[in-house]
């Protein structure tokens, strides 16, 4: 019994997923086992896919494509008058997003419930930062020393992997005065929150990392005594945890006495 | 299921379901960007024309795992219904192929230098994309979903609602259309394998 290339590589046509291995399909693989030119054309196959999947260009959604898609989604959680297009969107004020990330915690996979109200205060200077009220510097010094003018604690400015420091300003968060540092990750930006704690209600203990999206962006929070630290972005979370993490790390370095 | 009882409150619910947009959010945008052939304001409102769907049904979504199959159908299927509205769309294309032909096809096909090694470079992956970029909106969006995203043709034909024979003999077409566009690239970059 023969079968034509055709047909062979039709049966073994690739990334058709799982399929039953029948008299056909063995037939086909002796076939391509013995056929040079069948072979090539399964190599080649798979080849152009990998090559596609590795190279093809994957644009990342701008900001402010972002922005107004949260924006739509909250006036629809919110009952707002359905004005849910992109172009309908624009101009439309910040009440329906604040809206809907007052409410409910998140629950999902291993994350920690948090306040949402800290989380979400967080998110909202983020997103609605410009660059007009602060510092525009990429020297970290230069940053430190503005901050420390202004703010009546000590905020370090960390020099992080992969992300280039822009800048600094101030923020206000239920009241108390905290400095943001903001940075850049390829043209993305990352804000650095410090601020007084003031939540004695609810402190979660001191080093844990607690992470939750609003409005589209990742936030991960920490504490010190006194004080609470906040990453901001939307870069993957686990990259925003390993930052967190790095920040404690050096935050930690500066504390331990030089042997 | 346990997942999605647990999401008791709507609030809850919002959070999940923004969770879940946040997460897929670059690559659903990039997916309409090739649905829209590259034209943003209609790949931003298709995203958002989806995405407001998405949020009405959530709730029917069972399991968290096959939530980014569940956001690119809804996507692909609000692209579908758009083009369908828009204008008389044949479900078929005049070039489909169908068992036999796709067979005769594969028969007919023939090797040319192969790949040979992968050279990341920026000017190749400009050239891949412009490729792709370039290929008839049916065939890039398999391309796309199947290539690019990497759902199973199997997924894919059904977002599509179409034979998985089709998206087959759909994506053999856009791959040697891709390999005949590269092969200038491939000469220089040596991509080819020698004969």
């Amino acid at each position: 019994m023969t079968i034509s290339c055709g047909r062979a590589r039709r049966v073994l046509w690739p990334d058709a997923g799982p399929h039953a291995v029948t008299p056909e399909t063995e037939l086909a693989e002796r076939h391509v086992a013995e056929c040079a030119e069948c072979r090539l054309f399964l190599e080649e196959m798979g080849r152009l896919g990998r090559l596609t999947h590795d190279l093809a260009p994957r644009p990342r959604a701008p900001r402010d494509v972002r922005d107004r898609l949260f924006k739509a989604v909250a006036r629809v959680r919110t009952g707002s008058p359905a004005l849910g297009r992109r172009r309908a969107a624009r101009g439309v004020g910040l009440a329906a997003v604040l809206a809907l990330l007052a409410g409910g915690a998140l629950v999902w996979g291993r994350r920690v419930a948090a306040p949402p109200d800290r989380f979400t205060g967080l998110a909202e200077d983020h997103m609605r930062a410009t660059r007009g009220d602060g510092l525009v510097s990429s020297d970290s010094a230069s940053v430190s020393r503005w901050l420390a003018a202004r703010l009546p604690f000590a905020m370090e400015v960390p020099e992080l992997p992969g992300l280039r420091i822009r800048g600094a300003r101030l923020c206000l968060m239920d009241g108390r005065r905290g400095g943001v540092v903001e940075y850049s990750s390829e043209g993305r930006p990352v804000s650095y929150f410090v601020v007084p704690d003031g939540e004695p209600a609810e402190r979660p203990p001191i080093g844990e990392l607690r992470s939750a999206v609003r409005a589209g962006y990742h936030v991960v929070t920490w504490r010190e005594p006194g004080l609470v630290h906040a990453l901001v972005g939307d870069l993957p979370e686990a990259t925003l945890l390993g930052l967190a993490r790095l920040c404690i790390q050096k935050a930690m370095a500066l504390l331990t006495p030089h042997m | 299921m346990k997942w999605l009882r647990g999401l008791a409150g709507t609030a809850t619910a919002s959070r999940a379901f923004e969770e879940l947009l946040s997460e897929h959010l670059d690559a659903l945008f990039g997916t309409a960007l090739r649905l829209c052939n590259g034209r943003q304001a209609d790949a931003e409102d298709l995203l958002q024309d989806a995405a407001l769907r998405a949020f009405d049904g959530f709730r029917s979504l069972r399991q968290e795992a096959a939530g980014k199959s569940w956001l690119f159908t809804i996507l692909v299927r609000t692209h579908l219904n758009r083009i369908r509205s828009a204008r008389r769309r044949p479900e078929t294309l005049a070039s489909d192929l169908d068992e036999v032909a796709f067979e005769e096809a594969l028969g007919t096909w023939q090797p040319t230098p192969n790949p040979e090694e992968l050279v990341l470079s920026r000017e190749l992956r400009q050239q891949i994309g412009d490729a792709v970029d370039g290929l008839e909106a049916d065939l890039r969006s398999i391309v796309h979903l199947v290539d690019v995203e990497g759902f199973p043709q199997r997924e894919v034909a059904r977002m599509l609602e179409i034979p998985e024979g089709t998206v087959a003999s759909r994506l053999f077409r856009a791959r040697c259309i891709l390999r005949d566009r590269l092969a200038p690239t491939a000469r220089d970059y040596r991509l080819w394998r020698q004969q």
